[in-house]
């Protein structure tokens, strides 16, 4: 039997990792996630599990590596400059196909930036921040109790596809003091970890180039390298919409005008919807859960009739292009400095929209 | 002088050798000499041609860098 | 082919499909034979274990010995070998972690981890391979590097004095340092086989020869054993590290102390004493 309980949004993701069997946490202070590391640190080696601080991000995720190929399911936590020194680790984690979990709170940037507020300008970082083509899972929770199932399901994600599973949350929500509900063991589906693949007495090979089946180089052959390429490319492609999630709402009525947002924007998002419905106005609501791979399909169905879509969030304007590229009208509502757009704000601009 | 009769045969995998020629250099007793048959990475391969000579230090063998030399001895191939 | 070196080899190196990448002459390959006789000295002495046997390594041309072998091998990213190898080794106390990693790999891009691997004295063995230079993009200067020597990036001779990993290494608290030169076959081999017996943090730098790129400009020899000859004339064995002029090279320091695994899962079983955690 599971309970309820008030916790802060970092302490939820804790206890979701914890729940989802991570036992390996590696990470260097930052704010604002620190208090991700705080209470990992206190929790996790009654677990059974092992904490580390480490000299710098790039160790926090590389020992991150070592202990999921080694044993244990691992995570790293990180804000902003952090998350920019892990991304050639994250690629590594791609191209070795290591489950991994790499939470994400977003604070203000570029370069130190704005480190005590909220900010959603790591969305392009996260799809795009490692070098090289490939594909990455990104989730985006709204709000703590989300934070605790969506950290079981990236973490369940990550063990699915063999990839490292990128948990994109906010300042506001890893902050926020909510009520949640914690399930019970067993009560939640957690799948079992993955270590690379042994053959007979032979160890496995881990190869950080391009490789074969087998793990080796086959980085200076065309042919074999785009094999290896395309296939961790497309073991995410070909699956999008079993990957994707979104959540739409006010849909009943087929409106032609949409408010698509995702993290903490999309709080105001459906205040503003509801604000708007309230004075007469027929506006939908539609809230990606997977920010990548961008649930395309998905979105199409779900606004089909629509013909305009407003995207408030809390960067210069990333997510409203792939909108952009669905071929619907986007009005873009960026948000800098690190405030919420507020519902007053995306109300008015919807109205404007709408007459 | 016990040891000497031990060796019959020093060879070298034409595959794997690389022509890098420690073993011809650093062979205490000179065993090895370059040959004139040429190997799988178009080299030169050495040749134990002085076997004779040998008194199974086993340098050769520690010394190269592609595993491709193997001392026989007589009563087995062991190294 | 070696009958020795290819029990420990996986099916493609075995059966002579594959062969290692090395140019002709590289002390990689020695002291892959080296490591490998190690362990088989130490499996016939002492029943060691080598199913427990993980072996992280870096980027660059060292990173590619242990690679035909048929351990568990995780090739790590350019410098990180270190991290890697602690993440294992953290949650796996009871294996193995050896750590081939390159001069400018360990000592350059990674120089920040090998500070705190070794102050945290985790239980893994270093192999350290020396060539003094960056072999596998084309010869340019490294923190090894002699001081106006000339390679690809420092046309005019190198304007920084090197670094002394083992001094380095004694000075932050390292239980076991030593230095050996390729050419010193059966010293390499007792002190690859002290390592792997070692309890915590332990550092073998292994001066090896790169005859297409250190040979060629560094030392002005291209002939591989005229390198090694060479190695000889530079080096003195010593107790105290030194890299200059002379090499001092030996076994430096070999002491025991707690290891970062074992204080580590002593703090786990005292948290869990206090009530496990629950959901």
């Amino acid at each position: 039997m599971g309970k309820y309980s008030l916790m802060m949004g970092s302490e939820a993701l804790v206890r979701g990792a914890i729940y989802a069997g991570i036992r390996f946490y590696a990470g260097y202070p930052i704010t604002p996630a620190t208090e991700v590391a705080e209470y990992m640190a206190q929790l996790l080696p009654r677990a059974g599990g092992i904490f580390v601080q480490t000299e710098d991000e790039l160790a926090a995720i590389n020992m991150a590596i070592g202990a999921s190929v080694a044993k244990w399911k691992a995570m790293v936590a990180t804000s902003g400059p952090g998350f920019s020194l892990m991304q050639e680790g994250i690629g590594h984690a791609i191209n070795t196909e290591v489950p991994l979990l790499i939470v994400d709170v977003q604070r203000g940037g570029p370069s130190t930036g704005q480190p005590t507020m909220p900010s959603q300008q790591d969305v392009f970082q996260a799809r795009y921040g490692s070098h090289g083509s490939y594909e990455i899972i990104v989730l985006s929770p709204g709000n703590v109790q989300e934070l605790f199932y969506l950290t079981i399901d990236a973490v369940n994600l990550s063990e699915q596809y063999r990839t490292p599973v990128i948990l994109l949350t906010e300042e506001i929500t890893a902050h926020l003091w909510e009520k949640i509900y914690v399930p019970g063991p067993g009560e939640y589906p957690v799948l079992p970890h993955a270590t690379p693949p042994t053959r007979g007495d032979e160890g496995f090979l881990l190869e950080s180039q391009l490789h074969d089946e087998r793990g080796y180089n086959v980085a200076n052959d065309p042919e074999l390298s785009a094999k290896a390429l395309w296939r961790l490319i497309r073991k995410i492609r070909d699956n999008v919409d079993k990957i994707s999630r979104i959540e739409v709402k006010y849909f009943d009525d087929e409106p032609s005008v949409f408010i698509a947002s995702y993290g903490c924007s999309a709080r105001s998002a459906l205040a503003a919807v509801k604000m708007l419905r309230q004075d007469g106005y027929k506006v939908g609501f539609l809230r990606l859960i997977t920010l990548w791979p961008f649930p395309e399909n998905t979105i199409r169905n779900a606004v089909r009739g629509a013909s305009t879509v407003v995207v408030p969030e809390m960067n210069s304007g990333y997510i409203v292009n792939e909108f952009r590229l669905l071929g619907l009208n986007v009005v873009s509502v960026p948000k800098l400095g690190g405030e919420m757009p507020m519902p007053e704000e995306v109300y008015s601009i919807v109205k404007g929209v709408l007459s | 002088m016990r040891r000497r009769s031990i060796v019959v045969k020093i060879d070298v995998d034409k595959y794997l050798c690389k022509g890098c020629y420690i073993c011809v250099d650093k062979c205490p007793t000179k065993v090895f000499e370059v040959s004139s048959v040429i190997g799988d990475y178009g080299i030169f391969l050495p040749e134990a041609r002085h076997v004779d000579r040998c008194v199974d230090c086993g340098i050769c063998e520690l010394y190269c860098p592609d595993y491709a030399i193997t001392i026989i001895r007589s009563g087995g191939n062991e190294a | 082919m070696n009958p020795l070196i290819q029990n420990y080899l996986r099916s493609e190196y075995a059966q002579g499909k594959r062969r290692t990448i090395f140019c002709p002459g590289c002390g990689n390959g020695i002291i892959l034979g080296y490591f490998v006789r190690a362990i088989d000295e130490l499996k016939r002495e002492d029943g060691f274990d080598d199913s427990k046997l993980y072996i992280v390594t870096g980027i660059g041309c060292s990173g590619n010995i242990p690679v035909p072998l048929k351990y568990n091998i995780i090739r790590a990213l350019h410098g990180r070998a270190l991290s890697v190898a602690t993440g294992v080794k953290l949650v796996r106390p009871d294996s193995e972690v050896v750590v081939f990693a390159g001069d400018g790999d360990l000592l350059s891009i990674g120089g920040n981890h090998l500070i705190h691997t070794i102050r945290r004295n985790v239980g893994i063995k270093v192999i350290l391979v020396n060539n003094m230079l960056y072999g596998m993009t084309g010869g340019q200067v490294a923190p090894t590097t002699p001081m106006e020597a000339i390679t690809h990036t420092t046309p005019y001779g190198n304007p920084e004095p090197p670094l002394d990993a083992c001094k380095l290494a004694v000075s932050l608290g390292a239980t076991y340092v030593a230095r050996w030169v390729v050419p010193l076959a059966k010293q390499c081999i007792q002190s690859i086989k002290e390592l792997l017996l070692h309890r915590g943090f332990g550092l073998l730098e292994c001066l090896s020869q790169c005859p297409v790129y250190q040979g060629r400009y560094v030392i002005g020899i291209d002939r591989p054993s005229k390198i090694m000859d060479y190695y000889l004339k530079i080096t003195v064995v010593s107790d105290k590290p030194s890299y200059g002029d002379k090499i001092t090279i030996g076994k430096f320091v070999d002491y025991e102390r707690p290891t970062y695994e074992e204080i580590m899962w002593s703090i786990v079983n005292k948290a869990r004493e206090g009530g496990n955690y629950e959901a």
